[in-house]
This record gives C-alpha cells, structure tokens and sequence, in this order.
C-alpha cells in the first residue's frame, strides 16, 4: 500500500523529479564555485519570479498557461523606453513608468481577452500567434514609427542613425538600472537568519490566536501548519547554510535585494487577494465549469477578459522588475521569449494547465533558472562545446511545454472518456 | 461534393486576386520590373506548394493546423544530406534524397500522430512545441552527426555547416526542367509539374475510399466510430502523409533555393504554410485541394509582389520582414477565432 502511495506520488510529480535529477547533473557538472551559483541563483529569482506569477490567474480562469504575456512584457517596455526617452528616472521615474505600462497592459490584455473569448478552448494556441502577431507590430511602431512625426523620440541616443527606428541595444541611465535593487541589500545569510526569527514569531503568534479562540493545543498545531512548513523551510535553509562551509561563504558573499523581494511578496499576496474576493471566486467557477458560472450569473466573458487583464498587468511589472535588473533592454527581442520560458519554469514547478500555485512558481522558477544558467557550463565541460548545451538548454524549455502538455492530457484521458461514458449512459436512460 | 472538390471559395479570395493585380500595374508604373516580380512569386510558389499542400491531410482528419511540419521537414533534411555526403549529382540525388527522407519521415509521422491521439483538443499547441523542441534537439544531432564530406562538415570545428550549397548537386534542378521563359517571365515547368503531380496524387488519396472515410472521422469523429472508422488510425495515416509531403517539401525547397538550411532554420517553416492555406479559404477544420493551389497563389504573390513595392515607397527594407510577420499571424488569428467550437 506504500509502495503504491509512494509510485502514486512519483508519477504525479514526474516532471518536477525528472528536472531535480537534471539540476544535480548539470550543476554538478558545470564546476562553479557555490558563490557562482548562489549568487546567479537569487538574482535570477529576483527578477523573473513576478513574470511567472503573472500566470496563475488565467489558470485559475480556466484559460490555461497564457502565452500572450509577451504583450504585458512589451508593455513593461515602453514604459521604461518612454522614461529612459525623457530622461526621468528615481522612484518618480519608476512609477511613470509603472503607470504607463499598466495602461497600455490593461489594453492589451482586454485586447487578448477578447480574442481568447472568441477562441473558448484554443486559447494557448492563440497566445502564442498573439504574441508573434504583437512582435510584428512593435517592429512596425519602434522601428518605422519611431523617431517619425508619429511617434517621436527626443533622445538621439536612442535612435539608430538614420534617425528613424529605436537602436538594438537601449541602456537605462543611473535613475533606472537597479533602482529596485538598490534599495535595501542584505547578505543572504543575514537575509534567512532574519526570516527564521520572522517567522518564529509569526508562527507562534498564529498558534496563540488559534489558542485564544478557544481552540485545544493540538488543534492550534494543526490549524497553522502552513506557518510552521514556513518557518521549518527558513530553519532548514538557514542551518544548510550556516553549516556547510562551501555555502556559508556563498551566503555571505550574496546580496538579496529585499525591495526587489518585497515587491514579489507584494504580488504573491495581491493574487492571494484577489483569490478570495467574489472576482476571484467568479474566476474560478469560471475555471471549473463555464456553463454553471453562465447559470448561477456571472458573466463568464467579461471574467475571462478581467483574468487576463490582470495576467498582463502583472507581467508589465514583472518586466519591468527584470529590466531594471538587467540594466538595458534589447528593443526587438527581450520581450519574445518571455512568455515561453516562464511558461516552461512554472510547469518544471509541477503545474499543470488546470491547476497552478505560488509554490510550483517558485519551485518552477528555482528549477528552471538553475538549469538554464548551468546547462551550458555543463555542455562546456562535457563536450568541449558551449554550443551543445546552449541548444539544449532551448531544447529543453520547448520540451517541457510539450511533454508536461502532454502529460497532463495523459492523465485526464480516462476522466474524459469516464465522463463521457456517464453522459451516453445519461442519454440512453 | 462531387469529384470530392467542394469550392469554398468566398469573395475575400476575389478580392485578394483583384489587389494582387492592381499592385503589378502598379510596379510598372513605378517603374520596376515587373516580369521578374512575377518570376520571383512563380518560383516561391513552387518551392512553398507542397508545405502548404501537407496541411491539408490534417485538417481533413480533425486534427487541425499542423504545427509539427518541421518535424517532417527534419527528416527530409537528413536524406539530403545524406545525398550530399556521397556526392549524388542530378535527377538521381535528388530523388534519392526523396527516398531517404520518406522511410523516415513515415516512421515520425507514425509517432507525431500515436502522440497527437493522446492530446485532443490540444494539438496545435503541443504540436508547436514538439516542433520546436525537436528543432533545437536536432540541432545537438547536426553538431554530432558522423558526417564526413568536406562540402558539409566546417572546415574548422565540429558539426554541420548552417548553410549546406547545392552548387555541385541538384541545384534548381527541377526548376530548370523544362522551364521557358515568355514575355521575360521565367516558368520553372518541372518544379511545378513535380507540384501539381503531387497534388493530384493527394487529390487522387483524398477521394479514394480511405480518404473519404478520413474526411468522415475528421467532420465527426463520433459518427466515424459508428461507422466503424477507426478514427485514430486516421489521425495517424494524415500525420504521416503530412510528415511525407514536409520531407518531399524541404527537398523541392532546397533545390530551387540552391541551400540546404540546418539548425534553426525549419523552426518557423510550418507559419508561412498555415497562413497560405488559410488565405486560400480554408478553415482549421475544412480544407480541399482548390484552398492548397488558390492559398498557395495568393500568400506567396501576395508577400513577393506587395512587400517590394512596399520597401520601393516606403523606402524602408526591414518593413518587408515585419509586414510578412504581421500577415501571416494576422491571417492565422483570425481563423482561429472563426473555428467555432463552445461559446460564451
């Protein structure tokens, strides 16, 4: 009976295994000092994790992964463009920026809504002709529109010579680059031995409430088992890093932003929000099954179009977040692959296309991100070639789509035929 | 339906060809030259027709667009190479490369299909992203591919060169058979008769018996079983009829383009395709033999003769690229928002 609990657990988590396997290889193989991969690591986390939690709320809508985050990304991207143009920068700067980008996202996203509605169950693959559709015509404003009477630029510097057309490569100014980041910097050892008193206390302050209401000592326990997950994790990473010599020197070399950290912690609780408002129960009964939303009243298209509003208002953010990390941004193709590679990192969390949460994102984002900057070192020391493991690397965050896709369809086939067989059964009655 | 051609042709068509010809008038009022325009869109059409052609299968079996062409296309690559290592020259290179790709392309095409029936619903996406990733896995396979002959491995280095000449091979071959020129408009005859054989070959299959059955379990997959269709094996046998025609495709593609492209070349090979049958007026899920020929015409003509006027009044060379992504995603989205299915 263990045993199968156990093979049950496996399969369930088949392509999150499969990639922790794949991370131990390939870090192993990379030869990196654990400074190197530590600091990679929490800088990489800082800067992509609001990109992939901009994907739980379509999940949750029923939508599936959505693609069309490139739009948001993009939007992220003029908004930094246009402040970069104007020469602002500083918190007034950032929050131009931030209002700018909302705005053009929250059209987008009634834009891409609006096509996915048209397209009830195709709508990944509509995301992702929208997103190559949406590159084709930021092409056609920032390379023939700009500079022009249209859409004019000020700046000189950032137009290409002719005077017509943003130039490949646009760097921000001192106002911009790692305005987030720069803010508060602690070393991560510092960072964790404060998260295990936070969340000390807070845990032992959620026992007491549970014991104040009336509760007994037990039930108390239990009912706050997410806090003490929580506080047993940051005890956990905190002793791993204290003791291990090798980690120890890494924990003090690395510095976490903690605005940039703040700003995710943010987002995670603004979704979490969000969930338990009557939106979010409207969204997820939308999720469940459209038909009986339609029936008990909400209006189940207009939902989907507020679902992916928010989808790509987070993702601006998200961007911009990275490309403030960053420091510059590549006019033409930063924004591309956005949608792929977070889409990629949350199913290596164990996602699927029906079911989503903050811990697969981080989890996803941890896996990902460890094996994308690892993979090519690996391929270095293996084949003598840097260029195999770059191709794999692609190879695999296009892989992980298909296969985990297909995976999941895999394990909801026998429900599908199930339910079909019950409804033949219904009608023959 | 007779002779299985059910002409949905629609106004939009007309009105397409209508443009196609006033831009012609057009270039030669802006003085370019203009039979070397249509020369051009002949020739593109020719070497697109059988990709756009290996979209029809699918879409008659349920399945859809086919996103998963390249991995046809792969396949077709390996027999070219194949050929180039052993230094097959003329009509016997080329359809040996043929030869070569075909086994191979049958065997993915059995395993494309064998995936696909375990995804309904979601072909298109997963068939994208398979595609992809077996892109760039066949790109590790280039690199270490044992590959000998100097005209294809880097002088320098290990692996495939990105870009394989076919100067010494089978370069436009077939576009040179029997082609003429009238009026200064070249007509590469062979390649286009080599299309037509091909379509009428799957027109031949598309009214046979398998094919109308196919076409049943595609329209109504419950109403096939009953009949006794077993659907999947349809959906497998239009897999590998599309993965055939991608192989066939590239080949007739290279020949006339003078290159083999390797690596990352075929991944976006599959959109121009789709847009192309789209544009000739068939949907995600309806498709015959006059939207391949008509879509084909159209999409290609419509990109080599609009985008060069475009640049000559614009004066603006990377407008073209742009249009091209514009359109054929453009197209492609709005088919799929006219596929129907559940509504809001």
């Amino acid at each position: 009976m263990k045993a199968d609990k156990f093979l049950a657990v496996l399969k369930s988590n088949a392509v999150t295994i499969f990639f922790i396997i794949l991370c131990i290889f390939s870090t192993a193989f990379s030869g990196q000092s654990a400074t190197f991969i530590v600091q990679e690591l929490v800088s990489r986390l800082c800067r992509n994790s609001v990109l992939i939690l901009s994907l739980l709320m379509p999940v949750l809508c029923g939508m599936g992964l959505n693609f069309s985050i490139v739009l948001g990304a993009a939007a992220g991207q003029i908004g930094l463009i246009l402040i970069t143009n104007w020469g602002i920068g500083g918190f007034t700067g950032m929050l131009i920026c931030i209002l700018i980008a909302t705005i053009i996202s929250v059209l987008f996203g009634i834009f891409s809504g609006f096509l996915f509605n048209k397209t009830v169950g195709q709508e990944m693959i509509t995301g992702i002709i929208v997103g190559y559709f949406a590159k084709g015509f930021f092409d056609l404003i920032f390379l023939i529109l700009a500079g022009t009477k249209i859409f004019p630029i000020g700046n000189p510097e950032l137009l290409l010579a002719g005077g017509v057309g943003l130039k490949n490569t646009i760097v921000f100014g001192e106002g911009v680059r790692y305005v987030f980041d720069d803010v508060f910097k602690l070393s991560l050892i510092n960072c964790l031995l404060y998260g295990v008193y936070i969340t000390l206390a807070i845990t032992i302050v959620v026992i007491l409430i549970h014991k104040i209401k009336g509760n007994k000592w037990k039930d108390a326990l239990i009912k706050s088992k997410t806090m003490i997950i929580v506080f047993s994790c940051f005890l956990i990473c905190f002793l791993l890093v204290f003791l291990i010599p090798s980690l120890f020197t890494a924990g003090l070399r690395t510095d976490v932003p903690l605005f940039t950290v703040l700003l995710i912690a943010v987002v995670c609780l603004l979704n979490e929000f969000l969930c338990k408002t009557k939106l979010g129960q409207d969204i997820r009964t939308c999720g469940l099954d459209m038909q009986v939303a339609s029936a008990s009243g909400i209006k189940v298209g207009q939902t989907r179009i507020i679902a992916t509003v928010i989808s790509t208002i987070i993702a601006a953010w998200g961007q911009i977040i990275f490309l403030q990390n960053m420091g510059l941004v590549n006019t033409y193709t930063s924004h591309e692959q956005v949608g792929t590679y977070a889409v990629a990192a949350l199913l290596v969390g164990g996602a699927s296309i029906h079911k989503a949460t903050i811990k697969q994102v981080f989890v996803g984002a941890v896996l990902f991100h460890l094996l994308f900057f690892t993979m090519p070192l690996a391929g270095f020391n293996l084949f003598n070639d840097s260029q195999i493991g770059e191709y794999f690397r692609v190879f695999v965050s296009y892989g992980v789509i298909a296969i985990s896709l297909a995976l999941h369809a895999w394990e909801n086939l026998p429900k599908v035929k199930a339910k079909k067989k019950i409804k033949s059964d219904v009608v023959a009655n | 339906m007779k002779l299985g051609i059910k002409v949905n042709v629609g106004i939009s068509q007309f009105i397409m060809g209508a443009f196609i010809i006033c831009l012609l008038i057009l270039s030669s009022f802006l003085g370019m030259n203009t039979p070397s325009l249509i020369s051009d869109s002949i020739v593109r059409i020719g070497m697109q027709m059988i990709f756009v052609l290996a979209m029809l299968p699918t879409i008659q079996s349920g399945i859809g667009l086919n996103f998963g062409l390249p991995l046809g296309i792969i396949c077709g690559l390996v027999g070219g190479l194949i050929t180039v290592e052993f230094n097959m020259t003329g009509f016997s290179g080329l359809f040996t490369a043929i030869l070569i790709g075909i086994p191979l392309a049958v065997v993915v095409g059995i395993f494309y299909g064998w995936l696909l029936n375990h995804m309904k619903g979601s072909e298109m996406t997963v068939g994208n992203y398979l595609n992809f990733s077996v892109v760039y896995l066949m790109c590790i396979g280039w690199m270490i591919l044992p590959f000998k002959n100097g005209a294809i491995v880097w002088a320098m280095g290990e692996g495939v060169r990105s870009t394989i000449t076919l100067d010494n091979n089978y370069q436009q071959i077939l576009d040179n058979f029997l082609s003429f020129s009238i009026a200064g408009v070249r007509i590469p005859l062979g390649m286009l008769l080599f299309d037509i054989i091909l379509c009428f070959l799957v027109w031949m299959f598309m009214t046979s018996k398998t094919g109308i059955l196919m076409r049943c379990s595609g329209g109504n997959p419950v109403f096939g079983a009953s009949l006794g269709i077993n659907n999947d094996r349809m959906r497998i046998l239009s897999t590998v009829i599309s993965s055939v025609l991608g192989a066939v495709g590239i080949i007739v593609y290279s020949q006339s383009y003078g290159f083999y492209q390797l690596y990352t070349a075929p991944q976006m090979m599959a959109y121009p395709a789709i847009a192309s049958i789209l544009i000739g007026g068939a949907t995600t899920h309806r498709a015959t033999i006059i939207n391949v020929l008509l879509g084909a015409v159209l999409y290609q003509s419509l990109l080599t003769i609009a985008l060069p006027i475009a640049s000559e009044i614009l004066s603006n060379s990377s407008l073209s690229e742009i249009l091209r992504t514009l359109v054929s995603n453009g197209i492609i989205l709005y088919a799929l928002t006219k596929m129907g299915g559940k509504k809001i």
